[in-house]
């Protein structure tokens, strides 16, 4: 990742010349009290909001807490042992990564679909993309309401539609085996855009040369696309990727208020058994087990994603 | 060339037809707040209503305390905006300024939070505030928010900044400014459309939260929206889908207007991010 | 390459922080909040339709010109976050001065031993003059812990009009109900335009378990937890309700599994069912939306299960005041609202915010004419109101419908959990059996309830 702005601060030697405050300047750039006070402020609230709440809901996951307020008592890996031993972890981390898959396949396909048909436009571009936003703007309460609206059965619009054109429209929320696409399908909806501006932006800065010098060589549209536009846009695919999958595996909000883990469990994530353990069954220290499984997980997860590419490179 | 133009059209079309389908349940939604009982649950369902009626909207501002969300969500966000750029400016200028040991440990540990599901810091965040009596209050609710704002104002400023050459500031130093006054007249106006970039997601962010107003606000006059709308449906007093689409359309207008006045900056902001990560 | 002028840091950027400072600084101040020799009561209930809240703030004005240095504040949660936040509130030491506390609830916190008496209250306001149910839901080792406010029922709402034309009785058996609820949505279906049968609130909501689970359960003469507090869930007679529960599902509509409490109502109201089973807010949803069907419909009682114990039962909910422990002087100005908001006029008001909705609890006013006396209860569905609400009080135990048993804090902690709900969806959208649903969900109990 590192640019011409990079190189130039790690050589970072000031430059000669300048009269008032050059000694000021080079003892503040060696002195070490400055960065820190400037980091402290962050520091300190990322510690107190962060750091702290983790480290307290570690050491809730190895208690037990019998009502709320209680003193919490210690039960070591109990809690863990119950969650790993119960099915309905695994079925919900089985949603998980159904979800995270899913969205982030699709968040990926719409995004760079788009975008690769933004670029080629001339006109408009700037003004069909502002509208692409719009379902990234909406809040997502919102989003769960609207689509639960506009699919019911009775009176929702897409049913009609769909079967007015004559395609079967099954219960798409109802339905426990249809629920979880409907689900993937309404994040994607909700964060393609993301990727959508993020990869237009790399697009923009793809220099128009790359694709001339290749169709010289007289490569055709898909070959384009292969030789030269994913290379230059897989970098970013690779970010985004990581980060939406992140997103999506710690995504509470906008599952729950479409299903609240329904029906029947079906869009049930490791998020909203932690919620449901916490904030209903008020069982603290086995909702902080789920977050602490959860967390590592996703560390776990990331390092490996990590490491596999940079061994790729 | 008409093969040129023709395929320019054909794309047009394409990219037309895909803004439709993907803005239609959008637009779906102020074209339901304004249908009477009849059209709104008829079957099959209208599209073009028979009459036009805003009694849902009034029903919102007079069966609800919807002004009194709005003011709560506004001061929320203003303040989540306010307190992670100032903690957040300062940080991203140390982060690409200077160099010590532990600065790419601090920066990971700001990615880091944002791999803990928000979901589960809630829980002792919870527990914190409420013994230190900061339920149900703007304070609180803005430190929760700052465990989604600050890793990301820090994380996206420092992109910014870097993209800003240190050149830039050490010509400005050789003119005989204090490095307060480089970050002034040089960095600043330079990263300004990162920084309102960050500002306006920060907003966004906050404005939609759910998740910690659900856990800490408890009583009307601290509700903020999304809170109250999704308690639309929840409540037992039968509020009718009208008046949640109404307020699906309150609810959104800000938020979409703040990216259409910002437009330039979150595009212009999320180019130079990713083009110099 | 930029001018840089030698001024010091411009002004611009101290306005600028002290702009956000004093951003800051607001908001602090509004988080610290008042201080001073006022004193705040808060007021905490779901009761949150405006007319409903305008009662209470009207009390809160009478209790305001007596006591100057006091603020009444009504605070609003939905009736399953309540008694969260009613413990959460404790526990964190700032409970509310006074809850309207609905009954499983109440007696969780009944155990707890976090409520002040209130038997000098009810002396005051009369006990013989309550339902003596009503007292013994809050009643521990002999004293009153709260004073019963309001009675909710729900009963099997109906449209006439469509009995009428399919020769169509009101049912007592569940038998009886079924086909009904069959027979329509059949005919309506080969007639082109189907009219549901009943519309049944099969997502994961509150509504799942009070109005279709517990009616069906206690109709059929059953609790999920005895008198001596054992898990009674993998019985027939519960069994056989969840079975009954599916059956009625293959005639709602298709996707009744995102059903919560809004949408059986809102499907009735438009025509597309025939039965909902709700309350007498029925009514004023109907009044607002769609007012002539006030004249097409009649109600019964949810009808007799087929287990010997089979009875007439109906989910209600019994609300009462309650009031936390907290200082004499907070107590006493709590108690003074509350007899304040019992008194007959206020009393009234309070209860005629919903119309029918909210049965009294005290029998001088449930056999009062002013009460009855409302616009609605002039309309054929009002009228099915008061027919079954006078015929229930003592034949069928409208009023009285689960036995003390079953007020325990467990059985809150079941519900909250959303265990039964569970079994229903299993049962009505999934694939699992009866059978399978109540042992899997007596299970799911024991191991929440550490038995």
């Amino acid at each position: 990742m590192a640019g011409a702005a990079e190189s130039i601060r790690l050589r970072g030697q000031p430059s000669p010349a300048g009269v008032a405050g050059r000694a000021q300047r080079r003892a503040a750039r060696r002195s070490w009290l400055v960065p820190l006070a400037l980091l402290l402020p962050s520091g300190l609230a990322l510690g107190g909001i962060i750091l702290y709440p983790l480290t307290y809901s570690l050491y809730l996951s190895f208690h037990e807490l019998p009502l709320f307020g209680a003193r919490p008592r210690f039960v070591g890996l109990e809690q863990f042992r119950r969650l790993l031993a119960s099915d309905w972890f695994w079925h919900d981390l089985w949603n998980t990564t159904v979800f995270t898959a899913g969205s982030v396949l699709v968040q990926l396909t719409a995004g760079v679909g788009l975008a690769l048909l933004l670029n080629r436009l001339r006109t408009g571009r700037s003004v069909l993309r502002g509208l692409l936003l719009a379902p990234y703007i909406v809040p997502t309460v919102v989003v769960a309401l609207l689509w639960r609206w506009v699919l019911n059965d009775l009176y929702g619009i897409i049913p009609h539609l769909l079967t007015t054109l004559g395609i079967p429209s099954p219960q798409w929320l109802a339905n426990p085996s249809w629920a979880m696409a409907t689900v993937i399908g309404i994040n994607a909806w909700m964060f393609f855009p993301f990727v959508l501006l993020v990869v237009m932006a790399r697009l923009e800065g793809v220099p128009p040369s790359l694709y001339e010098a290749a169709a010289l060589d007289g490569a055709g549209g898909w070959q384009r696309f292969r030789y030269v536009t994913l290379p230059q846009l897989r970098e970013v695919l690779v970010v985004v990727g990581l980060l939406r999958g992140i997103w999506m595996f710690n995504k509470f909000d906008s599952v729950w208020l479409i299903t609240a883990g329904g029906p029947v469990g079906a869009t049930e994530t490791l998020p909203i058994l932690g919620y449901i353990a916490s904030f209903a069954r008020f069982d603290l220290g086995a909702g902080a087990a789920v977050g602490t499984v959860v967390f590592a997980i996703i560390m776990a997860l990331t390092v490996a994603y990590l490491w596999l590419l940079r061994t790729e490179e | 060339m008409r093969a040129r133009w023709l395929r320019e059209a054909l794309l047009l079309v394409l990219a037309i037809g895909a803004v439709l389908a993907v803005d239609f349940p959008i637009a779906w939604m102020p074209l339901s707040s304004i249908k009477e009982f009849g059209d709104l649950f008829s079957s099959p369902p209208r599209i073009v209503p028979r009459e036009i009626t805003f009694r849902h909207y009034i029903t919102l501002f007079e069966r609800t305390g919807f002004g009194t969300y709005f003011v709560n969500s506004t001061v929320v966000a203003l303040a989540t905006v306010a307190l992670s750029l100032l903690l957040s400016l300062p940080a991203a200028y140390a982060l690409t300024r200077y160099r010590f040991p532990g600065r790419e440990a601090y920066a990971r540990f700001a990615l880091l939070a944002y791999m803990f599901p928000p979901v589960f810091l809630a829980i002792p965040l919870f527990v914190i505030l409420v013994r230190m009596r900061l339920g149900n209050s703007y304070v609180g609710l803005v430190l929760t928010h700052m465990t989604f704002a600050l890793p990301f104002s820090i994380w996206l400023l420092r992109a910014f900044f870097r993209a800003v050459p240190l050149e830039l500031e050490e010509a400005a130093w050789v003119d005989g400014a204090t490095q307060l006054q480089g970050v002034w007249h040089v960095v600043l106006p330079l990263s300004f459309a990162g920084v309102m970039a960050t500002a306006i997601f920060t907003a966004v962010l906050s404005w939609n939260d759910y998740l910690f107003a659900a856990i800490l606000m408890t009583t009307e006059g601290k509700k903020t929206l999304p809170l109250a709308v999704a308690l639309l449906t929840s409540e037992a007093s039968s509020t009718e889908w009208g008046v949640i689409m109404a307020a699906g359309v309150l609810v959104t207008i800000p938020a979409v207007a703040l990216f259409a006045g910002m437009h330039r900056y979150v595009v212009q902001g999320i180019g130079v991010g990713a083009l110099k990560e | 390459m930029r001018e840089v002028s030698t001024r010091p840091v411009g002004s611009q950027a101290w306005v600028r922080a002290a702009i956000v400072l004093g951003v800051l600084a607001g908001c602090l101040a509004g988080g610290v909040g008042s201080v001073g020799a006022q004193i705040t009561l808060e007021v905490l209930s779901g009761e949150s339709d405006p007319n409903s809240v305008a009662a209470i703030k009207e009390v809160a004005n009478q209790l305001q010109a007596k006591h100057p240095n006091v603020t009444v504040q009504p605070q609003f949660a939905t009736w399953g976050d309540l008694y969260k936040r009613t413990v959460a509130a404790i526990a964190a030491g700032a409970p509310p001065a006074i809850v309207l506390q609905s009954d499983s609830p109440a007696v969780g916190l009944l155990e707890q031993d976090v409520l002040t008496p209130m038997d000098d209250l009810v002396n005051q306001l009369g006990r013989e003059d309550f339902f003596p149910r009503a007292l013994s839901v809050f009643t521990k080792d002999g004293k009153v812990y709260g004073v019963p406010s309001i009675w909710n029922y729900t009963i099997v709402w109906y449209r006439s009009d469509l009995y009428e034309k399919y020769g169509l009785k009101a049912a007592t058996t569940w038998e009886e109900f079924e086909r009904n609820v069959r027979t329509i949505t059949e005919r309506t279906r080969q007639e082109g335009n189907v009219v549901y049968g009943i519309g049944l609130p099969l997502g994961t909501s509150s509504a799942c378990q009070d109005e279709l689970f517990h009616d069906f359960v206690w109709s059929n003469g059953v609790t999920i937890l005895d008198r001596q507090g054992n898990v009674t869930f993998n019985t027939p007679e519960v069994t056989q309700a969840l079975e009954f529960i599916k059956q009625l599902a293959a005639s709602a509509p298709p996707d009744s599994a995102t059903y919560s409490h809004l949408d059986p109502l809102t499907a009735f109201t438009a025509g597309k069912t025939a039965h909902v089973i709700y309350g007498g807010r029925l009514m004023t949803y109907l009044q607002r939306n769609k007012a002539e069907l006030l004249e097409k419909i009649d109600a019964f009682l949810v009808p007799k299960g087929p287990s010997a114990r089979g009875r007439h039962a109906s989910f209600n909910a019994l609300k009462g005041w309650i009031v936390p422990k907290q200082s004499a002087e907070r107590t006493a100005l709590a108690k003074e609202f509350i007899a304040l908001m019992e008194s007959r006029q206020n009393a009234l008001r309070w209860l005629q915010a919903v119309p029918l909705h909210h049965l009294p609890a005290r029998r001088s006013l449930s056999q009062s004419k002013e009460f009855w006396d409302v616009p609605l209860a002039s309309t054929r569905a009002g009228k099915a109101v008061v027919r079954l609400a006078s015929e229930a009080t003592d034949r069928y135990g409208l009023f009285a419908t689960y036995a003390a048993g079953e007020r325990n804090a467990n059985v809150s902690k079941v519900l909250e959990a959303f265990i039964p709900c569970k079994s229903v969806q299993q049962v009505a959208v999934g694939r699992t059996s009866a059978a399978e649903a109540a042992k899997r969900g007596e299970q799911e109990i024991r191991q929440l309830l550490g038995k």
